[in-house]
């Protein structure tokens, strides 16, 4: 039964029931207090606030299971403390349901002291559901691999760059090994780590005493001149010495994460771009103009986002969209082998055509059941399993 | 809610609802990276930074390792022995259990219908073999040898007598063979070898030590009398106590009977050719004094 807030907690003095027309009525009231509301018997229940604060986790989960069985849209509005701390009156400038969320028990509610700025969100940029299982659409592509019997391919949709309002192409199944593996917040930090510094030669570089010029001979004599004793000029006390600790020489910071590391990040990263709506899958890449407005268009049309990484499987890419690129700067397009977790995050979103597809999925799900090397991969394997 | 059949789980549910992945979001496990100490940087000038009080501790003059204030240190008290004299360079063989071949063989890593070698073995990931480590092979050992049953011939560079009586009693055939450091390099990984574009080398025979180990028809040596190595099966399966199955009447008869020529490295390959790969083919020696070194 709910319970009806009023400042202290009554939860036996209301009976309700459903009436013939399916709304929610007073049958009885018992408690006397309850007068003092103003209910009687036969006033219809429109609404009803429930305060969370008191009820434990599983409580709150429940009824939230029980409105999310119902229908969670108009008709739940969900408050949180920021919001209650205006006075009620308030209650235009509210968010909707769908934009808030949570990082802890997986239902949809922000930590209570988060403040978001008002232009964060586009609010027309929706996330669209996956596309459901009796979409009409035909499938154009299924996985080559084989998948695993406790899963099932991810789809989503499949669009083209032809026209900039152009309707859905089709649906594409995506290997759920590749596009659909659980996150790692920690993998992707070590590959991003790992990308920027095995690259890094820093060159700095200082004198130690014995290299700066001069100060092989004692200044002055060790006894009676009434000033410090000093065996040189460039020792690291003095003004123009050397530098005792500091850096020596180009340093190298190469390190190489294990092959499996790098692999899982970019399944990771391709997983969370999917899960996250920032992926879209195009047939190809052959664009009407070269003209990077077309783009630009598209894009903002479409409600993509801010910047764009395009992908294609083979090295030659179609003339139109290299020369459309060239100019833009958050607009990039690059061969599937320079796919790295890097730009994948530095974009906003991913675009890949369907041979891109294929390619990554190849490529990536291939480390799932090789042997360990006993010399480079490069050289031929008669039967690398 | 125990078993989800949806890939990737809650974690890809949760994502869809929180803030996008991005450079600014990427944070390591709490708890793996650990915050350097910094010695000595704390008030007026920083403390004694872990050396102690005064003395040859905190001045960094301590004396050298071992030594123990005048008194003859122990580590020339103790009178030498040769314990350890040479151990760098003796030879190892890498073990493998019957066990662990019956285990590669069911899982189709090792083919038994062909010769096992130790190309072979290396191929499907049975052993790790450093020939630079001064490992000299691999060495049949006979624990598993109860659970044995694969018809197999089987080239190693030792074996134990239950191990071979485990193989034999099956209707296989062991050989051990002696590989010189270079020609076990080429055995392990050929494919590096032969890109390399060198002829192969013809195996050396073993020294002082090993030769009567491999003429020795009880371990089955390469180099050992064929009849007296018939007539060794014939003692070992009535020290055993299981019945010699007769493997020339076996169809795979003309597999079980390949042994490798004492300078010969690969089935089916000589020493002296160059074998290339990326033309697939190979190139044999026409000169006179390589064909008498190679056949020597």
């Amino acid at each position: 039964m709910l319970g009806v807030r009023s400042g202290r907690r009554l939860s036996e003095g209301l009976l309700l029931e459903e009436s013939e027309k399916g709304r929610l009525v007073v049958s009885s009231v018992v408690d006397g207090s309850l007068a003092n509301q103003g209910l009687k018997e036969g006033d219809e229940i429109v609404g009803a606030t429930i305060n969370f604060d008191q009820l434990s986790k599983d409580d709150v989960l429940k009824i939230l299971k029980l409105m999310d069985d119902n229908g969670f849209d108009e008709k739940v509005q969900v408050l949180t403390k920021n919001n209650l701390s205006k006075s009620m009156g308030t209650l235009d400038s509210i968010k909707a349901p769908e934009e808030l969320a949570s990082s802890f028990s997986g239902e949809n509610a922000l930590p209570s002291n988060l403040r978001i700025p008002s232009n964060l969100v586009d609010r027309a940029r929706a996330k669209r559901p996956p596309p459901p299982s009796d979409s009409s659409l035909p499938v154009l592509r299924r996985c080559d691999a084989a998948i695993p019997v406790h899963l099932s391919p991810v789809q989503t949709w499949v669009e083209t760059l032809e026209r900039r309002d152009s309707k859905l192409l089709g649906l594409v199944d995506l290997h759920p090994d590749v596009f659909a593996v659980p996150t790692r917040i920690d993998i992707l930090h070590e590959v991003e780590l790992w990308q920027r510094n095995f690259k890094r030669i820093s060159r700095a570089h200082t004198k130690v005493r014995s290299e700066v010029s001069g100060g092989g001979r004692k200044p002055w004599r060790q006894k009676g001149s009434g000033k410090a004793r000093h065996g040189s000029i460039r020792s690291p006390i003095w003004r123009g010495g050397g530098v005792s600790h500091g850096p020596r020489g180009p340093t190298s910071f190469y390190y190489m994460l294990p092959m499996k590391v790098r692999v899982q990040g970019l399944k990771i990263a391709l997983s969370s771009k999917l899960a996250q709506d920032y992926l879209h899958v195009v047939d190809t890449l052959n664009i009407p103009t070269p003209d990077p407005q077309y783009l630009m268009d598209l894009i903002r049309y479409r409600h993509w986002g801010e910047s764009v990484l395009i992908v294609d499987a083979g090295e030659e890419l179609p003339e139109n969209i290299l020369q459309a690129t060239e100019s833009l700067k958050t607009v990039n397009v690059i061969p599937a082998i320079g796919l790295n977790v890097h730009s994948m995050l530095k974009h906003e979103v991913l675009v890949l055509t369907l041979e891109a597809v294929k390619f990554l999925e190849n490529k990536l799900l291939w480390h799932n059941e090789r042997f360990t090397p006993l010399y480079p991969f490069k050289l031929p394997y008669t039967d690398l399993p | 809610m125990s078993f989800t059949r949806k890939p990737g789980g809650k974690a890809l549910d949760i994502l869809q609802n929180l803030p996008r992945i991005s450079l600014a979001n990427l944070r390591p496990e709490p708890g793996t990276k650990k915050a350097e100490k910094k010695r000595g940087r704390g008030q007026h000038g920083g403390n004694r930074s872990g050396r102690g009080h005064k003395g040859e501790r905190q001045r960094g003059n301590r004396p050298r390792l071992g030594f123990e204030g005048g008194q003859t240190p122990f580590y020339l008290a103790i009178p030498k022995y040769g314990y350890n004299e040479g151990h760098s360079r003796r030879a190892q063989y890498q073990p493998l259990t019957l066990n662990r071949l019956q285990y590669l063989i069911d899982l189709g890593r090792v083919d038994p219908t062909q010769p096992i070698d130790l190309t072979q073995l290396v191929n499907g990931r049975g052993v790790t073999i450093q020939p630079q480590k001064r490992d000299y092979g691999v060495q049949l050992v006979g624990e598993g040898a109860g659970i044995f049953a694969a018809k197999v011939n089987i080239e190693v560079q030792m074996a134990s007598e239950e191990a071979i009586a485990a193989i034999e009693r099956n209707g296989g055939m062991v050989t051990t063979g002696f590989y010189d450091p270079r020609s076990l390099a080429v055995l392990c990984k050929p494919v590096p070898f032969f890109i390399s574009g060198q002829p192969i080398p013809k195996r050396m025979l073993p020294g002082e030590d090993m030769v009567p180990y491999y003429t020795d028809a009880a371990n089955r040596g390469y180099l050992a009398d064929p009849e007296k190595i018939q007539k060794a099966r014939i003692a070992l399966a009535q020290k055993y106590g299981y019945i010699l199955p007769d493997i020339s009447k076996d169809e795979l008869f003309h597999m079980l009977s390949m042994i490798k020529d004492p300078r010969q490295i690969f089935f089916g390959l000589s020493p002296g050719w160059v074998v290339n790969m990326a033309e697939k083919k190979i190139l044999k020696p026409t000169d006179d004094k390589l064909l008498q070194y190679y056949s020597s």
